[in-house]
């Protein structure tokens, strides 16, 4: 096992521009997988921000007593799903309608000694799955009269979400497949390089698990330190960008960067260069020991 | 030790490199291959060590069969014959201590053991002060002679030498006949291919002789030719 890695490691070495462009390529490859999670990270972050703001509106009955609003209130809060209710009252929904049409502010005149507007509680859920039957529940609470909730927009938020994952998954398949190629190809040139070699290796009586091993390996190091090197230009380009958009853009949800984030980018980044070098060395092997 | 049996190979179907070779050679024996170039000298030591495989007969060696012999045989059986080469087949960056220990690191030989038979090897061809320097700074007969210490280091039962001089003066090549000669007297099985006239003719060994690719001669304690 020393032995083979020596053997990688001095190959690696031996031919320094084929490792440098194989290293290069795979810095590039695993670059873009890392930017693709960051980015769907901080995606994700960003609708789970939103959901937690998406409401149900329930509307209560005109002239539902204080009693009666307290124990719609208590039997809201009961519904799993539920986070957090809030009562607004006829003259409250007044104050936000003048609020959202403040530079028209004379269409609402008058509506105070007639106001149209009925009572009705606003439902936060934990998340965007729990709208429907969190909605369907409040229905049935006597002294409701209907339940409004954005189903679409809570449906074009799940869609969007869909379409980024598959765009994700779809980006780091063929991202995986290039570099896969790139890695066997570097693997394939070395064992060109190295054929005289191979040749006194079957002459001496190597197996050819013995004479393989050392371009195994040398494809699990090209992909791993090519990890590294994406996962230290991440970190420290995301440290930078997230510093500075926390500056100029205050109210955008960035995910922080922490300890979890950067082991989580190691980690995905780490395990996939490895895999990519490993099966692009061994597709190259196996054609060889064809 | 080897056994030929009506063996014939030829390439692509036509071109005949050996026919019906029916070859006896013991273990002990020092045998010489001769012939003109294109006789099949070369093409009977790769069936021997199983880079080639007969097209018709059988080739036995070591007690194996070598034309059945499976793919992931073939390493185990190699590590049981030592091999020399005209164009000595050296790994260039490595150093002449490293080139022999090649031959050893294959077989996964303990660093320790390792160390003791190299040392012994470079002893053998009288190069342990050259240990450390690398094939392109040695002479062709060095060279060679690191060949053969690669070749004995693992006590082969078999050595063969496919034109192990060709590319050496005759002072150099009668350094290369002795060792051969003296791997010999240690007990291994020496099969040489050569077109060395005198060497073969001062040494006294059993010469074989090839023609288009079939035995014309077998002689023991012969000459080149007739």
């Amino acid at each position: 096992m020393f032995y083979a890695f020596a053997e990688a490691w001095r190959g690696l070495r031996r031919n320094g521009l084929s490792s440098f462009l194989s290293l290069l390529t795979t810095f590039i490859a695993l670059s873009l997988l890392g930017a693709t999670f960051l980015v769907e990270a901080n995606l994700r972050y960003m609708f789970k921000t939103v959901e937690q703001g998406v409401d149900v509106q329930a509307f209560l009955k005109k002239g539902v007593s204080a009693m009666e609003i307290d124990q719609i209130l208590a039997a809201a809060k009961e519904i799993p799903g539920v986070r957090e209710v809030t009562y607004v009252s006829p003259e409250d929904g007044l104050k936000e309608l003048r609020e959202i049409f403040q530079d028209m502010a004379s269409v609402l005149d008058g509506l105070e000694t007639n106001n149209p507007l009925p009572p009705k509680i606003e439902v936060k859920t934990t998340g965007v799955e729990e709208i429907v039957s969190v909605a369907s529940s409040l229905r049935e609470i006597p002294g409701v009269e209907d339940v409004i909730y954005q189903k679409e927009a809570q449906e074009k938020l799940e869609a969007i979400g869909r379409a980024l994952q598959m765009a994700g998954v779809a980006g780091v398949i063929s991202i995986g497949v290039v570099s896969v190629l790139v890695i066997g190809n570097s693997i394939r040139l070395t064992i060109i390089a190295r054929r005289h070699e191979v040749a006194i290796m079957k002459l001496v009586g190597a197996t050819d698990g013995f004479i393989t091993a050392p371009f195994f390996f040398e494809g699990l190091l090209l992909g791993f330190f090519g990890a590294l090197a994406a996962s230290g230009m991440l970190i420290g380009a995301y440290y930078w960008l997230s510093g500075w958009l926390v500056v100029i853009l205050p109210y955008l949800p960035v995910v922080p960067l922490d300890s979890r984030l950067a082991t989580d980018i190691l980690t995905i980044l780490g395990i996939t260069g490895l895999a990519v070098g490993g099966l692009g060395s061994a597709l190259s092997l196996r054609k060889y020991l064809a | 030790m080897i056994c030929l049996k009506n063996v014939e190979k030829t390439y692509n179907g036509h071109i005949t490199a050996l026919s019906g070779i029916n070859l006896q050679v013991d273990k002990g024996e020092f045998v010489f291959l001769v012939g003109p170039s294109g006789a099949g000298k070369s093409t009977l030591i790769k069936l021997l060590y199983r880079e080639e495989v007969p097209t018709k007969g059988e080739v036995s060696v070591l007690g194996e069969d070598l034309g059945s012999m499976r793919r992931s045989r073939i390493p185990f059986f190699r590590r049981r014959i030592g091999v020399v080469f005209q164009d000595f087949k050296l790994l260039e960056d490595r150093t002449v201590y490293e080139n022999v220990a090649f031959a050893l690191r294959v077989t996964d030989c303990p660093s320790r053991e390792i160390q003791k038979r190299v040392i012994n090897a470079l002893h053998i061809v009288n190069l342990r002060d050259r240990r450390d320097a690398y094939p392109q700074e040695l002479s062709g007969g060095e060279q060679q002679r690191v060949a053969i210490a690669r070749a004995l280091v693992r006590k082969p039962e078999i050595l063969l030498a496919d034109e192990p001089t060709g590319n050496l003066d005759p002072s150099t090549s009668m350094e290369i006949f002795r060792l051969l000669e003296r791997a010999n007297l240690y007990g291994t099985t020496v099969v040489v291919a050569t077109h060395a006239r005198a060497f073969v003719d001062a040494m006294k060994k059993r010469v074989v002789e090839l023609r288009d690719g079939r035995i014309v001669r077998d002689v023991r304690r012969g000459s080149y030719s007739e």
